[in-house]
């Protein structure tokens, strides 16, 4: 065989499904060919490379359960499942209707009316702030298409532009908002742009950082506010555009398509009118107070530096950095709740537990953290509190499971005895069992399961939790796990009378179901053709509870 | 990766038709139902897998939140459409996907610095720095291959079907973005 041949077959090789004769004959190629041994060397070394990465990436353990929570929400919200709602930014005059926060106790008034009374509070707000001087009434108007557009009024400081729009469908019939892509509402102009951490860039072209439709009565008009980049200067004259307008119903309570930087527009849609709207609008932003507080936070040990607190009269800004390899034992994945209390009043994160993080973690966590402003009250003291982090730790153990000796087989991990209590299947199906006896027990141990050298995907798995009385504590003490060699999942997998959450299923009723286990056709005993099982613990995750606060004299941190 | 224990396991590629068609049955059932337990099931039993594709494109928490989110409302709306139901796996991994793809030309509108190897990037609720390392220094069509073999394990015939290319382009991106990988290796060390 040539090596370019060889060349062609060495991934399959490297899976391990060559035919039995393919096999033999690459695999004496290489031994004997040092151009190829090399070649193969190089690739596994990709191939592990890739698995190093793979080890870093993992879902929160709670993914699924915000995931079906929002779902569930557009769902309601919409009548013809739609893909995408409004998300709205983090200024006060724009509540965040980031839908999981507010609307978590549905019952007392229906989403349409908060949301109807949100807009109103908008937009007094947004009169309000003009009252006091921090904003203007523009009444800038430009017409095009039959279609009137209307700036009314302008809230700006060093942190956002805030507009409020509206659209009036001359011809009264439609109701028309603007559609926030890049290219179709804009503004240029010198603005800032701000990374947490980093110093402020200018750029000069703003986009939407987030929206807010007012309800209004009349069938032919909306009302939008719109959130931009701050401007860079203390006086400034901007150019807003707007280059297209989608018709939307009475019924809609958010723009349509409204992801920042999501790129909607399709010139074919019927609904869409394009045309040209555009403003010179002045710009005079007010000034956040900035405290450069450069503190830390012990958190349990660790040690969390907030950096500053940005004051400004549309909103509150702190931001933070940690280093997530502070602990040479773990890695701290995320804060969660972080609140400010002041005042006697409770700031609380605007957006659910969002915050900026940095790629691939090799660095520190850097952060920043939106809040309702504070501007008008700003405290003498605050306090910053954080409720708990999640942390994974790293700690490889490779157990080895012995296919020619009995069951049980015990191992040890982290002082806790692992009690293998059997494997049984063939390679299209394989139950693996085994018990954590203690002393300590994990909420999640992160293993994969490896059958003759090649990772199994768990079909299923069920836990056994530590404590049966239901408590909190999310401990687990058995595993059992079902894995088979393809990418499909089982279906008859039993689930009658089981407690199917997360994946997971209750471990008391699936031993109990024998007669279900059958239906899944797994084999009793072990196959002879399995010739390894290898289990590859990786570490385990773990939800800290701890609360670190810190509290702070404003006036010492003023710029 | 233990070459010599090897698995002589004949490539059940058919992805288990039966099995899949019930499922997309079912599924069907009680999506007219508004029942969409068993999707979401069906996806936790995935997600890590379909959390490392999402992170591979996007590299931020958030917005692979949003790519579960609109996959599932997507499924969810067009699973009549699927013709051939014994595909249903490799048909939402294409969904999952193009939502990654989809989120990540958005992104490329705007792009701040062009800072040698840093991409900095921001969305309204988000920032993230792109670290131009490793996988994310390769192609996309080769990245994504390797994500799709190596971190979420598909099969070469899987992704053929998911990215809708011939398998014999499927091994040899599969090989290039190896060789690629190795050579960046070298240069970040």
């Amino acid at each position: 065989m040539l090596c370019k041949d060889v060349e062609d077959k060495i991934i399959d090789y490297i899976d391990g499904i060559l035919e039995k004769e393919d096999y033999l004959i690459v695999k004496n190629h290489i031994e004997n060919c040092a151009g190829c041994k090399n070649n193969l060397e190089e690739l596994t070394q990709a191939i592990d490379y890739i698995g190093e990465i793979n080890k870093n990436i993992n879902p929160p353990c709670n993914l699924m359960e915000i995931v079906r929570k929002n779902v569930e929400i557009k769902r309601k919200l919409t009548k013809k499942p739609r893909f995408k709602v409004g998300y709205i930014v983090l200024v006060s005059i724009l509540t965040a209707l980031l839908i999981t926060g507010v609307f978590a106790n549905e019952s007392i008034k229906t989403y349409f009316e908060v949301w109807k009374d949100k807009g109103l509070e908008e937009s007094q707000s947004i009169d309000q702030l003009i009252l006091d001087g921090y904003g203007e009434n523009l009444d800038l108007i430009c017409e095009d298409k039959n279609i009137r557009v209307k700036i009314e009024s302008v809230v700006a400081d060093d942190i956002n532009t805030v507009f409020l729009i509206e659209v009036e469908d001359l011809n009264g019939e439609k109701k028309y908002a603007p559609i926030l892509g890049d290219k179709t509402t804009f503004a240029n102009g010198n603005f800032n742009y701000y990374l947490p951490g980093k110093d402020v860039f200018k750029v000069d072209k703003a986009r939407v950082q987030g929206s807010f439709l007012i309800h209004t009565p009349e069938k032919n008009k909306t009302r939008t506010v719109l959130a931009f980049n701050s401007v860079a200067s203390e006086q400034e004259e901007i150019e807003l555009t707007i280059n297209a307008l989608e018709a939307i119903s009475e019924k809609d309570t958010t723009l349509p398509h409204a992801i920042v930087g999501e790129y909607y527009y399709d010139k074919n849609f019927e609904n869409i009118v394009e045309g040209s709207w555009s403003f010179n609008v002045p710009i005079k932003p007010s000034q956040s107070i900035t405290f450069d507080i450069d503190e830390e936070m012990d958190l349990d040990g660790h040690k969390i530096t907030f950096n500053k607190l940005i004051v400004s009269p549309t909103m509150t800004t702190l931001t933070y950095k940690f280093n997530k390899r502070q602990n040479k034992e773990y890695i701290v994945d995320y804060l969660n709740n972080i609140n400010i209390e002041a005042d006697g009043k409770l700031y609380e994160m605007k957006s659910y537990g969002r915050s900026s993080t940095r790629a691939n973690g090799f660095g520190p966590s850097e952060a920043m953290i939106p809040f309702d402003t504070m501007y008008f009250q700003i405290p003498k003291k605050i306090k910053i509190i954080v409720e708990g982090y999640s942390i994974t730790v790293k700690d490889q153990h490779v157990l080895e499971i012995d296919v020619d000796k009995p069951f049980p087989q015990d191992f040890d991990y982290l002082g806790s005895k692992i009690r293998v209590t059997n494997v049984q299947g063939d390679e299209n199906l394989i139950r693996v069992s085994m018990d954590n006896l203690g002393e300590k027990y994990f909420e999640r141990l992160l293993f994969h399961i490896l059958i003759n050298g090649k990772e199994y995907i768990e079909t299923q798995y069920a836990v056994k939790p530590f404590s049966s009385d239901g408590s909190h504590n999310k401990q687990v003490s058995s595993y059992d796990i079902l894995l088979n060699n393809t990418t499909n999942a089982f279906d008859d997998y039993p689930k009658n009378g089981y407690g199917v959450s997360a994946g997971t299923v209750n471990y008391l009723a699936y031993e109990n179901n024998k007669k279900a286990v059958d239906e899944l056709k797994l084999k009793d005993t072990l196959d002879d053709k399995i010739k390894s099982v290898i289990i590859k613990i990786e570490g385990y995750e773990e939800q800290r509870n701890s609360t670190g606060s810190i509290s702070l004299k404003l006036n010492k941190y003023r710029q | 990766m233990n070459i010599d224990k090897l698995a002589r396991v004949s490539t059940v590629i058919s992805l288990n038709n039966k099995n899949a068609d019930n499922l997309c049955k079912k599924f069907k059932k009680e999506i007219i139902k508004s029942n969409l337990e068993p999707l979401y099931n069906w996806f936790d039993l995935r997600k890590d897998k379909y959390y490392k594709i999402g992170w591979a494109y996007l590299y931020n928490h958030y917005d692979v939140e949003d790519v579960f989110q609109n996959t599932i409302m997507k499924v969810y709306e067009n699973i009549n459409q699927l013709r051939e139901e014994r595909f249903f796996e490799t048909w939402v991994t294409s969904i999952f996907i193009n939502e990654c793809k989809r989120i990540l030309r958005n992104r490329q509108k705007f792009s701040v610095t062009d800072d040698l190897n840093k991409t900095e990037i921001q969305d309204s609720r988000n920032s993230y720095i792109e670290l131009k390392e490793g996988l994310d220094m390769l192609d996309d069509i080769h990245r994504e291959v390797l994500v799709l073999k190596y971190m979420s394990g598909y099969s070469q015939e899987e992704i053929s079907q998911i990215l809708d290319i011939p398998i014999g382009t499927v091994k040899s991106r599969i090989y290039r973005g190896l060789k690629h990988l190795r050579s960046n290796m070298e240069e970040v060390e």
